[in-house]
């Protein structure tokens, strides 16, 4: 069953119709004079027109105000230190690259966000940069939440300095933020994943997708991370993105593959690895490599 | 009570009485939801001055409404034995061919299902499907962000995608309306 099947279900599940209530109007006249007789009564008390309010227990449906964080941006050196990024920003990468290869001139923009995200997913494996940006709108903005506090929103045609040493990841001859955010996301892209996020259209603008980074190799079982996409004529305008305390990679995993190609081809180490401290060197020259690496890796675990 | 107020609130009752006695019919008994719906009506008839107008009438009366079920203290007894009671609810669809047999057994699962839910994701998933509240007035009423409803909406349908994983993806056209019509 496909979601709009399922949400047509439920519809149709309804088990009150409406229009067909109080057919009768007797029995609306009836209702009506009971309603009245009540209100002669003593008043009500004022909690049946208060709203509801809702103990904070879930972090993920938690509205916080954020007081203590200072309002920048978030540097990058901790962007790239961050990696439950690193796979959800590939996707979205791979995806543009994927529509990128099969356009002439104008992108392929899917109609719906649900078919945005299936392909954002179907892409995530194939790390192909190529035209990431055109399927945001010219002032889209991405943000995470965290445990701790937020980052803000941040535009992802903001350019970067060169000196911010971020790569040119989707090849256009620009550095800017989406280059940034693309870069958080190789360690799932070159890590064997083959579905990063599981989505879900909650209306014709809006998707909902949880990270799952199934058969992801250095994936945190206890990682947590929802996304919430927004879309406007059918290109992302705003991504927010909500981690839970846990990171996506695991760190420890990382290191051991590090140690592994240091150990395993050392003619090659230096360039893919800092054998010091277990980090990776993902660029869109070795990223390749590092996918067939990890492959190997995996294989003889 | 001038004879234009009294009109007033008489065109006003006349237009929400049916969402409002829907919200509380799928939520408690049918005679349960006939008490709380005259409630909602008195609250509203006290407070008239209040009450607001256009689209917000509806989402403030049922607002009133989940208050009125709350304080009786009976919503969440119903609604855990509200799947096996709609078998003896008065019937919306006349029994008729196979297929709408098939149907009506599709919808009780899927009914059951919703009601397995954890209460939050079955709220949302009542407000907005079935009482056909828009997601900003349901986060607004429930004092949480847009956000956490399409999150909640989100959860709720990959619980119900395992829980009636077994159906078959026969085509659903229309809703209510579509259910109410057939023969």
């Amino acid at each position: 069953m496909t979601q709009p099947q399922l949400r047509d279900l439920v519809k149709a599940s309804n088990p009150v119709v409406t229009h067909q209530l109080l057919s009768d109007e007797r029995d609306v006249r009836t209702l009506l004079a009971e309603a009245k007789q009540r209100a002669g009564n003593p008043q009500p008390s004022d909690d049946l027109l208060e709203r509801p309010v809702e103990r904070r227990r879930d972090m993920q449906t938690q509205e916080r105000p954020i007081q203590q964080v200072p309002a920048q941006k978030v540097p990058i050196q901790r962007r790239r230190l961050i990696p439950a990024m690193a796979g959800a920003l590939a996707v979205i990468v791979i995806a543009v690259g994927a529509w990128a290869l099969t356009r002439d001139s104008e992108p392929e923009v899917a109609s719906s966000p649900i078919e945005v995200m299936e392909l954002f997913d179907q892409n995530a494996i194939t790390a192909d940069y190529m035209g990431a940006g055109d399927i945001y709108t010219p002032d889209a903005t991405y943000q995470f939440i965290f445990v701790d506090g937020q980052s803000p929103e941040i535009r992802f045609f903001d350019e970067l300095p060169e000196t911010a040493g971020v790569p040119d990841w989707d090849g256009n001859g620009t550095i800017n933020e989406l280059d940034g955010f693309l870069g958080l996301g190789v360690e799932v892209s070159i890590g064997g994943t083959t579905q990063l996020l599981s989505c879900t259209q909650t209306d014709p603008a809006t998707a909902v997708c949880d990270e799952v980074r199934e058969g992801f190799a250095f994936k945190n079982p206890d990682h947590q991370a929802t996304w919430t996409i927004g879309f406007v004529g059918g290109l992302i305008d705003s991504i927010v993105i909500e981690i839970g305390p846990n990171d996506g990679t695991d760190g420890s995993a990382v290191r051991t593959y590090a140690g592994w190609v240091g150990a395993n081809h050392p003619d090659e180490a230096a360039s893919l690895v800092n054998e010091f401290s277990g980090e990776l060197k993902v660029t869109p020259d070795n990223l390749e490599r590092h996918r067939e690496l990890v492959a190997e890796w995996v294989a003889q675990r | 009570m001038t004879a234009q107020e009294a009109e007033s609130f008489d065109g006003m009752y006349a237009a929400c009485v049916r969402p409002v006695l829907a919200y509380c019919l799928r939520r408690t008994s049918e005679a349960e939801a006939h008490d709380a719906t005259a409630e909602v009506f008195a609250v509203a008839w006290r407070r008239r001055d209040q009450v607001p107008l256009g689209d917000e009438t509806v989402p403030w009366l049922i607002g009133v409404a989940a208050n009125v079920l709350r304080n009786q203290g009976r919503s969440s007894r119903r609604t855990r034995n509200l799947a096996g009671k709609l078998g003896s609810q008065p019937q919306q669809v006349q029994p008729g061919p196979e297929a709408q047999v098939v149907r009506r057994v599709e919808y009780a699962e899927v009914q059951r299902a919703i009601s397995s839910l954890k209460p939050d994701y079955r709220e949302v998933i009542k407000l907005v499907e079935w009482d056909e509240i828009p997601r900003e007035v349901v986060a607004e009423m429930l004092s949480v962000s847009r956000a956490a409803i399409d999150q909640r909406l989100h959860r709720a349908y990959k619980q119900l995608e395992r829980k009636l994983r077994h159906l078959s993806p026969y085509q659903v056209k229309g809703g209510e309306h579509d259910a109410a019509t057939a023969t």
